[in-house]
C-alpha cells in the first residue's frame, strides 16, 4: 500500500500525563485494525491493534526481524548499532535457531529455578548495601540496575569488574542516552570495547573450561560458533538482561506503592507473588513506548489483516495493544494483581519469543519479595508525575526512582 | 515415553523443531504439531531437550 492511500497518524512519544496509566492514543488506535502510523523517527510503518493479529504477524516467516538499523523507533533519531554476527535479534530462519538454541538451555526454567538460591544472595546482597547508605537513595542505581547485571554477568562467565562498562554499553546503544545520539559512533565505540573485553573472556575459558555459558559457546554447534558469533550473542545478552529486569522492577515499585490495596495483597499472600509478577509484566509495556511494538520488515508483497503490504514495508506487532485487547483481557487498563494472569504477549510470540523470560521472572519475583520484606516501610520520594522517564530508550523507564524508608 | 504438547501455551518459538525434528513440526502460522505421541527411546534425548528448551512450558515428557 502506498502511503498516499491512508492517512498517516503521527505516533509521539509519551509526553506528560500520567505515566502509570495506558496510553490512551494507543487504545483510540483499537478502532482501526492496521492502521498505518509515523514514529518518532520518521519511519512509518502498519501497526497491529489486536492479540490475534499480532501473534500472527510473529509467527509469519515471511515477516524479518531486523536490528535497530532503518527500522521506526521511539528515539528521534535511531540508535546505529553495527552489524555483528550471532546478534540474535536481527537474524532470521534456520540460521537464528541455529544459534539462539545453543543458548537456550541457560535460560530454561529448570535452569533457572536451579539459580534462584544465587539470584536471592545476589538480592540480600544488594539489599544489605541499601540498608547502609542514608536514604532517599536512587533505586533503580542501587538495586534494580545492578541485581540483572550481576546476574546475567554470573550467566556468561562474565568477571563482575566488568559489569560497569556493560552497563555504559547498554545505555550508549539500546539506552538512548543523550550523550550517545548526539555521538553517532558512540554506540559503535562502545559496542567495540565490549567486543574486546569479551574476546578476552573467550580466550581465558577456552584455556580453562567453567560451568558457564561462553565456556559451554565454545564447545558446541555444528560447526561450531566463531569467536565473533558468540561475541554477537553475548553481546545480544549482556544488553537485554540489563535495562528490561530494572525497567520493570522499578515500575513494579512505583505501581504497588501508589496502590496500598494491591501493596496489602501482595504482602499478605506471598504464594501469589509469580501471578502478580505476571501482571506487572503485563501492565507495564517496557519496550519502546511508542506502542511498544517489534518492528518487522515485510520481504515480500502479501496480504495483512485486510491490508495489501509491499516488500519493504513495516509491520509493527503491538505489544502495548495485544496485552489490553478486551477480548483477552477484561478491564485491561486497571492494574489488578489479582487477576488471572492469562495470555500477555510481553514477552512477545514466534521464533524471537524472549529467550531471558524465566530469567526475568525470577529476578522480578527474588527482588520485590526481598525488598518489600526488607523495607516494610519503604516509600517514593516524590510523586510519579515528577519521575523522569528515558522516553526515547528501546526500553521505557524512569531514569531514577528515590525512595527514602 | 508419552509427549504432550499443549497448543495453547505455545508460543511458536521453533525451539521443538530445531532440537527435535522428527517429533514436532510447525504450522503455517507458527504454532507446533506433535507428529509422535509415543515415539521410541531412541528420541527420548531429543524430546527431553524440546521440553527443556520450550520458552512457553508447551511440552511435557512423561515416563
Amino acid at each position: 500500500m502506498t502511503p498516499a492511500e491512508t492517512e498517516i497518524q503521527e505516533l509521539h512519544l509519551r509526553e506528560g500525563g500520567d505515566p502509570l496509566s495506558p496510553r490512551l492514543d494507543l487504545q483510540e488506535l483499537r478502532l482501526q485494525r492496521l492502521p498505518h502510523v509515523r514514529f518518532p523517527n520518521g519511519v512509518t510503518g502498519y501497526i497491529t491493534t489486536t492479540y490475534e493479529d499480532f501473534r500472527t504477524a510473529l509467527g509469519d516467516p515471511r515477516l524479518h526481524a531486523k536490528r535497530f538499523v532503518g527500522e521506526p523507533a521511539p528515539a528521534r533519531l535511531s540508535v546505529e548499532v553495527p552489524d555483528m554476527p550471532g546478534f540474535i535479534p536481527g537474524m532470521n530462519g534456520p540460521d537464528h535457531l541455529r544459534v539462539r538454541r545453543l543458548a537456550a538451555a541457560d535460560f530454561s526454567v529448570r535452569a533457572i529455578e536451579r539459580l534462584r538460591g544465587y539470584i536471592r544472595a545476589v538480592v540480600d546482597t544488594y539489599l544489605d548495601a541499601m540498608a547502609a547508605m542514608t536514604p532517599p537513595v536512587d533505586l533503580i542505581e542501587a538495586f534494580a540496575l545492578p541485581v540483572p547485571s550481576e546476574v546475567i554477568g554470573h550467566i556468561l562467565g562474565v568477571p563482575p569488574e566488568h559489569a560497569e562498562e556493560f552497563q555504559t554499553a547498554a545505555n550508549e546503544t539500546i539506552g538512548g542516552r543523550k550523550e550517545g545520539l548526539d555521538d553517532p559512533d558512540a554506540a559503535a565505540r562502545a559496542v567495540a570495547r565490549l567486543h574486546d573485553i569479551l574476546g578476552e573472556v573467550i580466550v581465558a575459558k577456552r584455556a580453562e573450561l567453567a560451568d558457564d555459558l561462553i565456556s559451554r559457546l565454545t564447545q558446541v554447534g555444528e560447526p561450531p560458533l566463531d569467536d565473533g558469533e558468540i561475541k554477537g550473542l553475548c553481546t545480544n545478552l549482556l544488553l537485554a538482561g540489563h535495562d528490561t529486569t530494572a525497567a520493570n522492577t522499578s515500575m513494579a515499585v512505583v505501581y504497588l506503592l501508589e496502590n496500598p490495596h494491591q501493596m496489602e495483597i501482595f504482602r499478605a499472600q506471598p504464594d501469589r507473588i509469580p501471578d502478580s509478577v505476571e501482571e506487572i509484566i503485563r501492565f507495564n509495556n517496557i519496550v519502546s513506548d511508542s506502542g511498544a511494538a517489534i518492528p518487522r520488515l515485510v520481504t515480500e508483497d502479501m496480504e495483512f489483516a485486510g491490508h495489501h503490504l509491499v516488500k519493504g514495508d513495516w509491520l509493527l506487532p503491538s505489544v502495548a495493544t495485544a496485552n489490553t485487547d478486551p477480548t483477552i483481557c477484561p478491564y485491561s487498563g486497571t492494574f489488578d494483581i489479582t487477576r488471572d494472569p492469562g495470555q500477555h504477549v510481553s514477552f512477545g510470540f514466534g521464533p524471537h519469543t524472549c529467550l531471558g523470560q524465566h530469567l526475568a521472572r525470577a529476578e522480578m519475583q527474588v527482588m520485590l519479595a526481598g525488598l518489600f520484606e526488607r523495607f516494610p516501610t519503604l516509600q517514593l520520594v516524590s510523586s510519579p508525575a515528577d519521575l523522569r522517564w528515558n522516553s526515547e530508550a528501546f526500553v521505557y523507564r524512569m531514569a531514577a526512582l528515590p525512595v527514602t524508608w | 515415553m508419552r509427549i504432550e504438547l499443549d497448543q495453547s501455551k505455545c508460543t511458536a518459538a521453533g525451539q521443538c523443531v530445531a532440537v527435535a525434528p522428527n517429533l514436532f513440526v510447525q504450522r503455517e502460522d507458527g504454532i507446533a504439531v506433535l507428529l509422535q505421541e509415543e515415539p521410541g527411546e531412541s528420541e527420548r534425548a531429543a524430546a527431553e531437550e524440546a521440553e527443556a528448551n520450550c520458552p512457553a512450558l508447551a511440552i511435557t515428557v512423561h515416563d
